[in-house]
């Protein structure tokens, strides 16, 4: 690996300051399982790696019935999946790091760690998008908040400007009680999705009030299929609403062709997918 | 710039300099000498190298050694008290849960986490929390054999 | 009553011998070395698939601070080398064949620094027009990637045994089609490695993980140029081989030639990418046209297959498992007439090479499918087609091959009661299916010249501990464990007081290593002989001391005493002392050797390859996802045939991980590869099954017992590799009526065939 320094500020304003100082050359490190990755494979080459590791109360997770979930960008993915609060207020958030709690991160990743690194494959992304979730951004300039949904640019890509950390996520009291997770791993139960679905939906007396439907793996970021939300928002939930919902969805992505399938598969998939996902979700209750 | 990094491995104190771009898995062998946790991928895959940092299970190759100042490593090495095998290392002998013992150190660690906090898992439990421990050899029946037998107590409870 | 009751040991449930090592992690794998000023290396590896190297300056490399030597090939002879056919090189001359191919090499004091300085290193590159396909590389036209080679066209093969035309003619089915398998990577989770020393005489050492020492000094001794006995392999600790690492290429060649330079030990392991690109030989892969003729009543009548095999740049072991493709299954079933034709052909890509099941597994995707298509096409229950045509004892196939012990009927017996196929034949459900397959393996084969044997030395201690000097060595089978139970059940001592040593070239007697399922089989009678006469000198010295003669001696438990009279009894430790400490004394130690009673194949390949052959039968119950295309396997049977089961931990952890490297061939791994170059060599992409990818599985192990085995046993390593992707094929087919005839199947393959189907 390349030769890099290695800072460790104790508070938040000191990492900001270190970010701003280094400018591109820098990286923050939280876990750092994405970011070695990526380093070990050239794709990444800071010259300075600023740990979040000392920042205090970083991985804070706090709710309010109100104002809901706030989770610090330094909370690890164990931390998510075991936190009751959010078993219990947000269980599509509990199913998806359940899931991807993956023995390969497990106890070391941070949820602001995997939102950063804008990796398409990942599954945490689908599922806070579905919740509308909102991250926030902290520089030494001051702090800004964006829709988790807009948060995405690119292959690897991320809103975050340079100097900028995310240090926290918000996720609104959950509005929509109906909801489903699908990570569609054909060859190995442990493989990225080929496919990722998460989907929150309300529904009254047979039609669907509102729906967020955002899916991974499936186009160069992760994405929030808004077309397809169009066809079933205010809609009645039947066979066809659900098989178009599907059709939108396929057209609205942009898979790759890749080792899990080719992207004409992969929109395949989302058609079976998405209607699979509202069928999961109306069988339950919320 | 090298880091002077203090680091507890299996109850004993070190203190060492690293460079930044040290893993975690290569300080322990290296710097240390403690050759059982394995190197098998690199990219935290394949879970040959992992070990226990403050008692969660973690793969030392997705680590940077400074990120271990200041807490406490289990390797592999730190099992055994005085020559005789901890529980699970017993039961991997008794239920033949190895063949080339590569994938062993990080299969008996992780499972030795698991126990600690769930000392009587069910068998989707068992696979679920080894599924990121690669072995090629023995199509692992053998090994959840062993966990299990570790669960019930195989030596002394 | 189980034949292995009458035995102490064989037979037994022994505690691994090396276990305790593995499982505190003392065991020392290649890496875990550190010799007094050894140094690193890195390999600087090809970027192209076909390319000529105008210019190689290593200058800026060898300024680097920390560098101790850099070398090319101008280091070494320049001597091409291989297992069949010497067409490789150490580091390339004049040009490259694929990309990772070795071109030039560092070592320095850390890996940082060797990285560094292969970066340094300037290499002027002339790009050539490279090919990737073999049929396309048989044409005319094509680019040329060994000069002596037309066509690319390494080796070919053309035998006919009867007459294929007549049986076809009167065939009242025939079933014709074409199949094509994958590379496979053995991703062994410890990849191939060395620390070679040279010495000022000339001498080199080299601890390597390889699964052959004799063939890896004789292959490295040749490349350098030197004596076989300049070089001096010790085995370390395997991390599983599997057919990876026995020495096809060039790590513990580079290592020497660093080792050489620099003056100093010389570390080189491979990294997991390096494993992907130039690493391990992956399996041959092959596309083979099968046309299979039948007798309405279900007799094989016919049999033709056309191979054309991916050699990949170098041909390593692809000449034999060419061949084994070519012909090996027709051990299986009773064939009158059979005729194949084989074409081993180079690509601009890694070299392919000896992966478990060696050709076997290519052959039965292709054939067992095709069998398959024939029990549809008769109408005829694919479990009574295999045993209407099953090999039985005695059988001697078209090639020649000498079947002694034979158990498939009774493998089908046990695979239809394990996985109920009757009931579940009877009470079909929707998108569910059972699939079937049958296969055949060797015991060892006559592949290296006119040898297929192996030797130990047993020497027995004063203490009355036996230690077995053998070069076999282990790669986590378990035959250390079995050689002890051999030894131990021969001798009538604990078999924990019998060791085996490490394997060291200069230290134990010639022997072939790990290849071709044959260690129990051929080391096992060559330790069983040596024991013998251990226990000769043994008898002979206590019927001395017991005043009787050695005929009527018996040893048990490690106590030896007249036969009927055991009360009077000597430890073997007495006797050991006494032969030693007394007027004319002398150790008790004794060599013993084996050559299996096989024949090196003539010139047109007929002969009996092997010593003895092992069978089996798998099958699968699967659902398939008609929208998705996903497969799950409820359950899978698997009933192995390998003679007597000496270590039964052991050969269920054979069973039960070929299972596992099966099922990853067929249904999870996969590589792509563009232009030459693999795609995302690495386990996030590459990916083998995990324990939550296991399904359900029964086995067991035929009553069996194979008259020139040790204690009745033959081999088992390979067997369950070799059937599987067809079983899962066959599986799908039942399931939904789509055969997927590339490997490997995936649920999008599936999905387009039941869209293709729905259409026509």
């Amino acid at each position: 690996m390349i030769k890099f320094d290695y800072q460790e500020p104790t508070t938040l304003k000191k990492a900001l300051a270190l970010l701003d100082k280094h400018g591109d050359h820098a990286r923050a490190i939280a876990g750092g399982t994405s970011l070695l990755i990526m380093m070990r494979q050239r794709l990444l080459l800071p010259k300075v790696v600023v740990s979040l590791a000392r920042i205090p109360k970083f991985d804070r997770i706090t709710f309010d019935a109100k104002k809901g979930l706030r989770i610090g960008a330094g909370a690890r993915h164990r931390g998510v999946e075991l936190s009751p609060v959010i078993k219990q207020y947000y269980p599509l958030l509990h199913e998806t790091f359940h899931k991807v709690a993956q023995p390969r991160i497990r106890n070391m990743g941070t949820i602001g760690g995997n939102l950063a690194c804008g990796d398409p494959l990942t599954d945490p992304g689908a599922s806070l998008i579905a919740l509308d979730a909102e991250v926030v951004l902290t520089s030494s300039r001051g702090q800004r908040t964006l829709r988790l949904d807009e948060f995405f640019i690119d292959y690897y890509q991320t809103a975050l400007e340079t100097g900028e950390l995310i240090t926290e996520i918000h996720v609104p009291p959950a509005t929509r009680p109906r909801w489903a997770h699908i990570k569609f791993t054909p060859r190995s139960v442990e493989d990225f999705a080929t496919v990722g679905i998460a989907l929150t939906l309300e529904a009254k007396d047979g039609s669907c009030e509102d729906v967020r439907l955002a899916l991974n793996s499936v186009a160069s970021t992760i994405v929030r299929a808004k077309q397809a939300e169009e066809v079933l928002r205010g809609k009645p939930i039947t066979d066809a609403t659900i098989r178009e919902m599907g059709e939108i969805a396929a057209a609205e992505v942009d898979p790759m062709d890749d080792n899990r399938g080719s992207a004409d598969y992969k929109r395949d998939l989302v058609k079976v997918l998405v209607r699979r996902a509202v069928q999961e979700a109306m069988q339950r209750t919320g | 710039m090298k880091h002077t990094i203090r680091v507890t491995i299996n109850g004993r104190l070190y203190e060492e300099d690293v460079e930044p771009r040290q893993l975690l898995a290569h300080f322990i062998r290296e710097n240390i000498g403690l050759t059982g946790t394995h190197v098998g991928c690199v990219v935290g895959e394949c879970g040959a190298c992992s070990i226990l940092l403050d008692g969660q299970v973690v793969k030392s190759c997705l680590h940077l050694a400074v990120q271990a100042d200041g807490r406490e490593v289990t390797t592999i090495e730190g099992l055994a008290k005085d020559g005789e095998l901890a529980p699970i290392q017993d039961a991997f002998v008794k239920n033949y849960a190895l063949q080339c013992g590569y994938c062993t150190p990080g299969m008996v660690m992780t499972s030795y986490a698991l126990l600690k906090t769930n000392p009587n898992p069910s068998e989707e439990q068992i696979r679920k929390a080894l599924a990121g421990n690669l072995c090629m050899c023995t199509g692992y029946v053998q090994i959840v054999d062993a966990v299990k037998e570790a669960a019930r107590g195989s030596k002394n409870g | 009553m189980s034949k292995t009751e009458k035995y102490s040991v064989v037979g037994r449930r022994v505690h691994r011998v090396e276990g305790y090592d593995k499982v505190t992690g003392e065991s020392q794998y290649v890496a875990d070395i550190a010799l007094p000023g050894m140094l690193i290396g890195k390999i600087l590896r090809s970027p192209y698939p076909h390319a000529k190297i105008l210019r190689i300056d290593t200058s800026r490399a060898e300024k680097l601070r920390g560098v101790r030597a850099v070398v090319t090939a101008e280091d070494t002879i320049k001597r091409p080398w291989g297992a069949f056919f010497a067409d490789q090189f150490i580091l390339s001359v004049g040009k490259a064949r694929y990309v990772g191919e070795e071109v030039a090499a560092v070592a320095a004091i850390d890996l940082d620094t060797a990285e560094e300085a292969v970066d340094l290193i300037d290499v002027e590159w002339d790009p050539l027009p490279a090919v990737f396909d073999a049929e396309e590389a048989m044409r005319e036209g094509a680019p040329l990637i060994h000069d002596d080679k037309e066509r690319n066209i390494a080796m070919t093969i053309d035998v006919e045994r009867g007459d294929v035309a007549r049986g076809f003619a009167e065939s009242d089915v025939i079933i014709e089609d074409t199949f094509q398998s994958a590379p496979q990577w053995h991703c062994a989770i410890e990849t191939i490695g060395s620390v070679a020393e040279y010495a000022p005489n000339g001498k080199y050492t080299i601890y390597m993980n390889t699964q052959t020492l004799f063939n890896a000094r004789y292959r490295i001794a040749t490349a350098l140029g030197v004596r076989e006995t300049d070089v001096r392999i010790i085995q370390t600790a395997v991390g599983g081989g599997f057919g990876g690492k026995s020495c096809d290429d060039n790590n513990a060649l580079v290592a020497a030639v660093l080792a050489r330079k620099a003056r100093k030990p010389v570390k080189l392991i491979n990294t997991r990418e390096e494993e992907f690109l130039a690493g391990c030989r992956p399996r041959v892969f092959m596309k083979i046209d099968v046309k299979l003729g039948f007798k309405k009543d279900g007799r094989m009548r016919a049999k033709q297959i056309r191979v054309v095999a991916d050699n990949g740049a170098y041909s390593a072991k692809a000449p034999a498992i060419t061949g084994v493709a070519a012909m090996r299954h027709d051990t299986c079933y009773k064939y009158t007439d059979v005729k194949t034709q084989a074409f081993l052909v180079y690509t601009n890509k890694i070299p392919t090479g000896a992966f478990r099941g060696f050709g076997n597994p290519s052959a039965e995707w292709a054939v067992e499918q095709a069998v398959d298509k024939g029990a549809h096409a008769l109408g005829i229950d694919p479990l009574e087609l295999a045993r209407i045509n099953a090999a039985e004892p005695g059988y001697v196939s078209p090639h020649g091959n000498r079947v002694n012990s034979c158990e498939l009927k009774q493998c089908l017996d046990l695979v239809e009661n394990m996985i109920e196929w009757k009931q579940k034949r009877a009470d079909k459900k929707p998108d569910t299916g059972l699939g079937l397959a049958c296969t055949v393996h060797v015991s060892g084969k006559r592949h290296f010249g006119d040898y297929d044997g192996s030797s130990a030395t047993i020497k027995l201690n004063e203490d009355g501990k036996a230690l077995i000097l053998s070069g076999e060595g282990e790669c986590g089978q378990g035959v250390f464990t079995v050689m002890c139970q051999i030894a131990a059940e021969e001798l009538g001592i604990p078999v924990e007081d019998v060791e085996v040593s490490r394997a060291d070239t200069d230290l134990t007697t010639f022997c072939l290593g790990a290849f071709a399922s044959r260690l129990t089989y051929i080391s096992g009678n060559a330790v069983k002989n040596a024991a013998g006469k251990v226990k000769e000198q043994l008898f002979e010295q206590a019927a001395e001391m017991l005043e009787a003669n050695a005929a009527d001696l018996v040893c048990h438990d490690g106590r030896i005493s007249v036969k009927g009279a055991e009360s009077k009894s000597l430890t073997v430790s007495d006797v050991a002392r006494a032969r030693l400490f007394r007027h004319n004394g002398a150790p008790i130690v004794a060599s013993g050797s084996f050559d299996a009673d096989s024949v090196l194949p003539d010139k047109t390949r007929f002969g009996n390859e092997s010593g003895a052959y092992n069978y089996g039968v798998q099958a699968a119950y699967v659902h398939v996802d008609r929208e998705t295309g996903q497969v799950k396997i409820l359950q899978y049977a698997i009933a192995s045939d390998c003679g007597t089961v000496i270590y039964p931990a052991g050969a269920e952890g054979q069973v039960e991980g070929g299972l596992a490297q099966g099922l990853g061939y067929v249904l999870t791994e996969g590589l792509q590869f563009d232009e030459g170059r693999p795609v995302n060599p690495n386990f996030s992409d590459y990916r083998i099954p995990s324990m939550r990818d296991m399904p359900p599985l029964k086995y067991a192990f035929a009553e069996s017992y194979e008259p020139t085995g040790p204690f009745g046993a033959k081999g088992l390593g390979e067997l369950n590799m070799d059937p599987t992707a067809a079983v899962i094929s066959n599986a799908i087919f039942d399931a939904v009526g789509v055969r997927i005839k590339t490997l490997p199947i995936t649920p999008e393959k599936i999905l387009r065939a039941l869209r293709d189907k729905a259409k026509s």
